[in-house]
């Protein structure tokens, strides 16, 4: 992995198109601005890990029957 | 017709071309891209996703649509060329149900939508942008908060 320091207001450019810039400094937190191009998609990385996660849990599914039974039930209502 | 060994439902039968290849496969299920996509008799609502290879590999699906009536998919340039969607028409979208302890507590994932393109039956797994939706969505709670405004 590549480090660098940045202090605020400085930038990284990546790629010539790419700008990454740190626009403030809290000592817990930092606040980071991105400039792409339209189609580069950007995502906090706990996303994935949020989705990956569901996938497992919808994994483990109910049955059927029970879905039948719970249409029906809200059928009625 | 072609027989399929599944999980909970035993060997079924299921009608030729109901194959599906992921292009971008199911996040944590990387090794698995084959899938036979069986949509439900009863309840009509629902689609089985079940894996090819692996029979204890399978998910229930929903239309959000069904449930979530202004749900947006939105999908980048990147994922329709993945896909070669050349018609919107050709896009069928689901998203992946998770079904708690209290099944009436049953909620569907809008965060990380499947797409497919029933032209090729090329598909993957996305990653929605809009802020407001999330893997948990009730598909019996109000959701008038999420409504996105186009823009």
């Amino acid at each position: 992995m590549l480090v660098l320091s940045r202090k605020e207001n400085e930038s990284i450019i990546i790629n010539n198109e790419i700008e990454i810039k740190i626009i403030h400094i809290k000592p817990d937190q930092v606040k980071i601005g991105i400039v792409a191009p339209k189609e580069v998609r950007i995502f906090r990385q706990e996303i994935f890990e949020e989705i990956m996660k569901e996938n497992q849990k919808a994994q483990q599914a109910g049955s059927i029957s029970d879905l039948k039974e719970l249409m029906k039930k809200k059928d009625k209502k | 017709m072609v027989k399929v060994k599944t999980r909970e439902h035993g060997e079924i039968q299921i009608p030729e071309n109901s194959e599906i290849v992921f292009k971008k496969a199911i996040f944590g299920f990387e090794h698995i891209t084959e899938y036979y996509l069986i949509p439900l008799e009863e309840p009509e609502q629902f689609t089985l996703l079940q894996s090819k290879d692996d029979e204890n590999v399978s998910f229930m699906l929903t239309r959000p649509r069904l449930f979530l009536s202004d749900y947006v998919l939105d999908i980048d340039d990147k994922d329709a060329e993945l896909l070669e969607i050349e018609s919107h028409d050709d896009v069928i979208d689901y998203a992946i149900i998770t079904i708690p302890e209290k099944i009436e507590d049953i909620t569907m994932n809008i965060l990380g939508p499947l797409v497919i393109n029933t032209k090729n039956r090329y598909a993957i797994q996305s990653v929605s942008n809009c802020p407001l939706y999330s893997t948990k969505c009730g598909l019996f709670q109000k959701n008038e908060e999420l409504v996105v405004e186009e823009s």
